[in-house]
C-alpha cells in the first residue's frame, strides 16, 4: 500500500441486477454456504475407487456433491458423497457482495463479480435413503 | 429443476476476498467512480475511499464454509454420480476455487490526513529548505501526503488548509501556530488598508495586498501565495468559485485562544478583564462580535468564576482519568463547558447526557445542567 485502486474493467455490464432468481451470476460464479465443514485431503489418495479425484487446468480437484435447484420454489438440495443430503434455499443477499481478487505481484485489486444471491444450507445433513 | 455437479479444488486460491457493496459503494461503482484502498502504512487499518467518501473496513470472520464456485462446463475428467442425476435434466459443472472465511464490512468514517510526520514551517524559509537535506525528516510532495492519508480526495482538500497545510518549494508542511497568527494578522490589516471586502476575498488580490504591505515595511518575513491560500482556507468559507467569505467566528476563536494563552495560562483572570484583553488582540479597526461561549473547550473556571486556559491536549487519554483530572481542576462544571473536553472519548457515539452519567454525576439546576464527580 499506501493506495491501491480497485479495477472494475471486467464488470461494465454487471451493475444492473439480473432478472429473476439465479444461483449463478452472469459471469458464472455461485456462492455456496454450508453451516459446517467440508473436509478434503490436500492430495488425491492412491486408492480413488470412486474416481472422485481428477485434474482441472493442472490442479487437483475433487467431486464432492450434486446440487439440485428448484428455481420456482427457491429450494436447493445438496447431495454430499453418497450418504448425506442437505436441504437448503436460495436467498437474496441483504447487501450485495463484491468479489475482489488481490494480485500481490502487480499490486492490483480487481472487482471480479457482484453477487446478489447465495445458496445456503443451514440444516444438519440427512441420510440418503 | 436444475442439477449441478460440484467440484472443489484441493488447494484453494487465497487471493480472493468478499466486500459488502453498500448502496453508496454500489452507486460509486455504477457511476464508474474510482475506488481505492488506502492505509497510512501496512500496519495501519485499511480504508476504502471514493472521490468524496471514506469507509473503514472491518473484517467480519465466520466459521461457515463459504465456497465460491465457477461454472466450468463439462471439462473435468471425472466420473459422474449417475444415481443422483436424472439424465433428462440440464446438468452443469461448478468448481469451488476459493473458500472465504470472512467478509469486509465497510463503515462510513471521517477521512483523516496523515500529518504526524510533516515538517513545521515557522516563517524561516532558509532554515526550512536547509532541513529538507536532512534525510531523517519526511519531506513529501502534496500528492504523496494524499496517497498516504486514509482520506478521500474531497475530504482531504476540505481539511488540508484547516489543519494549516501548505506547500513550500514543492514540500508539503504545516504552518506553525505562530506563523498562522502573524499571517492572519497581517492579512486582515492589509485587506482593510486596501479596502478589500472581507466577505468576498480573492487569493490573488489578498496576496497582492499583503505583498504590498510587506514590501512597504521592509520586513524579513516572506509570504507566498500558497501561504495566503492556506490562511484564507483556514479562516474563510468559499462563497464562489474563486471568492471566500471571512468566518468571523473562526477568527474570534483564534484570537481568543491567543488571549487565553497570553493572559490566562499561568493565572486565573476575571471574565470581564479577559474580554478587554481579547478585544485588544485584534488588528486595529477590525470589528467582530465577541461571544465568550465560542471559547468553550479552551478554558476552565478554577474557583467557579474567573477563567484559566486549558488545552485538551494536556489531558489524560483514559476516559476515567480525564474526568478525574477535570474534577480536580474544577469541582462542578456546566455540561456545555465540560462537553468539548470529553466528547473525543465518546467513541461509541452515546448521547452526551448518557456518556457523562457513566462517569460522573449530573443534576439539573433551573435551565443549567451541572456535572460533578460521583
Amino acid at each position: 500500500m499506501p493506495a491501491v485502486t480497485i479495477s472494475v474493467s471486467k464488470l461494465q455490464n454487471l451493475f444492473q441486477e439480473g432478472d429473476g432468481t439465479t444461483i449463478a451470476t452472469p459471469l458464472g460464479n455461485t456462492l455456496l454456504e454450508i453451516q459446517g465443514d467440508l473436509q478434503f485431503p490436500s492430495e488425491p489418495p492412491s486408492n480413488d475407487e470412486d474416481e472422485r479425484f481428477s485434474e482441472y487446468e493442472e490442479e487437483n480437484v475433487v467431486r464432492f456433491g450434486v446440487l439440485s435447484f428448484d428455481s420456482e420454489y427457491k429450494k436447493a438440495t445438496l447431495y454430499v458423497g453418497e450418504k448425506q443430503r442437505l436441504l437448503g434455499s436460495v436467498v437474496k443477499l441483504e447487501t450485495p457482495l463484491g468479489l475482489l481478487k488481490f494480485d500481490h505481484e502487480t499490486n492490483r485489486v480487481e472487482l471480479e463479480d457482484v453477487i446478489n444471491y447465495k445458496v445456503i444450507f443451514k440444516e444438519r445433513p440427512l441420510p440418503i435413503m | 429443476m436444475t442439477t449441478a455437479i460440484l467440484y472443489s479444488k484441493l488447494n484453494y486460491d487465497s487471493n480472493y476476498k468478499l466486500i459488502q457493496l453498500t448502496p453508496e459503494i454500489f452507486g460509486a461503482l455504477y457511476a464508474k467512480k474510482t475506488l481505492e484502498f488506502k492505509a497510512t502504512d501496512p500496519e495501519q487499518p485499511v480504508v476504502l475511499c471514493s472521490e468524496d467518501t471514506t469507509w473503514i473496513l472491518k473484517q467480519k470472520n465466520h466459521s461457515n464454509t463459504v465456497l465460491l464456485m465457477k461454472e466450468v462446463g463439462s471439462h473435468i475428467n471425472s466420473s459422474t454420480p449417475n444415481a443422483l442425476i436424472d439424465k433428462a435434466q440440464l446438468c452443469t459443472h461448478h468448481l469451488g476455487f476459493t473458500k472465504l472465511d470472512s467478509e469486509l464490512e465497510p463503515r462510513l468514517t471521517e477521512g483523516q490526513i496523515n500529518f504526524t510526520s510533516l515538517p513545521i514551517y515557522n516563517g524561516d524559509k532558509s532554515e526550512f529548505l536547509n532541513n529538507t537535506k536532512d534525510r531523517s525528516l519526511t519531506y513529501w510532495s502534496l500528492e504523496n501526503v494524499k496517497r498516504c492519508s486514509p482520506c478521500s480526495e474531497r475530504e482531504f482538500n476540505n481539511k488540508w488548509h484547516s489543519i494549516g497545510g501548505c506547500v513550500i518549494n514543492g514540500y508539503a508542511c504545516l504552518l506553525s501556530h505562530d506563523f498562522i497568527s502573524r499571517t492572519l494578522h497581517i492579512m486582515l490589516m492589509s485587506c482593510m488598508a486596501e479596502n478589500l471586502a472581507l466577505d468576498e476575498m480573492e487569493i490573488d488580490r489578498t496576496f497582492e495586498a499583503v505583498k504590498k504591505d510587506i514590501d512597504d515595511t521592509d520586513s524579513n518575513i516572506t509570504f507566498t501565495k500558497e501561504m495566503i491560500a492556506t490562511v484564507i482556507g483556514k479562516f474563510c468559507t468559499p462563497c464562489g468559485s474563486t471568492t471566500w467569505k471571512l468566518d468571523e467566528k473562526l477568527v474570534s476563536v483564534w484570537y481568543g485562544i491567543i488571549a487565553l494563552k497570553k493572559f490566562a495560562s499561568s493565572r486565573m483572570i476575571s471574565e470581564d478583564e479577559f474580554m478587554i484583553k481579547w478585544k485588544s488582540q485584534f488588528p486595529p479597526y477590525f470589528s467582530c462580535n465577541l461571544d465568550f461561549s465560542v471559547l468553550r473547550g479552551h478554558f476552565y473556571r478554577p474557583l467557579g468564576s474567573g477563567v484559566q486556559y486549558l488545552s485538551v491536549s494536556t489531558l489524560p487519554n483514559d476516559v476515567r482519568d480525564r474526568f478525574k483530572h477535570l474534577f480536580k481542576l474544577q469541582s462542578t462544571w456546566e455540561l456545555e463547558e465540560i462537553e468539548p473536553y470529553i466528547k473525543g472519548l465518546n467513541i461509541k457515539g452515546l448521547k452526551i447526557d448518557s456518556f457523562v452519567m457513566k462517569y460522573a454525576r449530573r443534576r439539573k439546576q433551573g435551565k443549567r445542567t451541572l456535572v460533578s464527580s460521583r
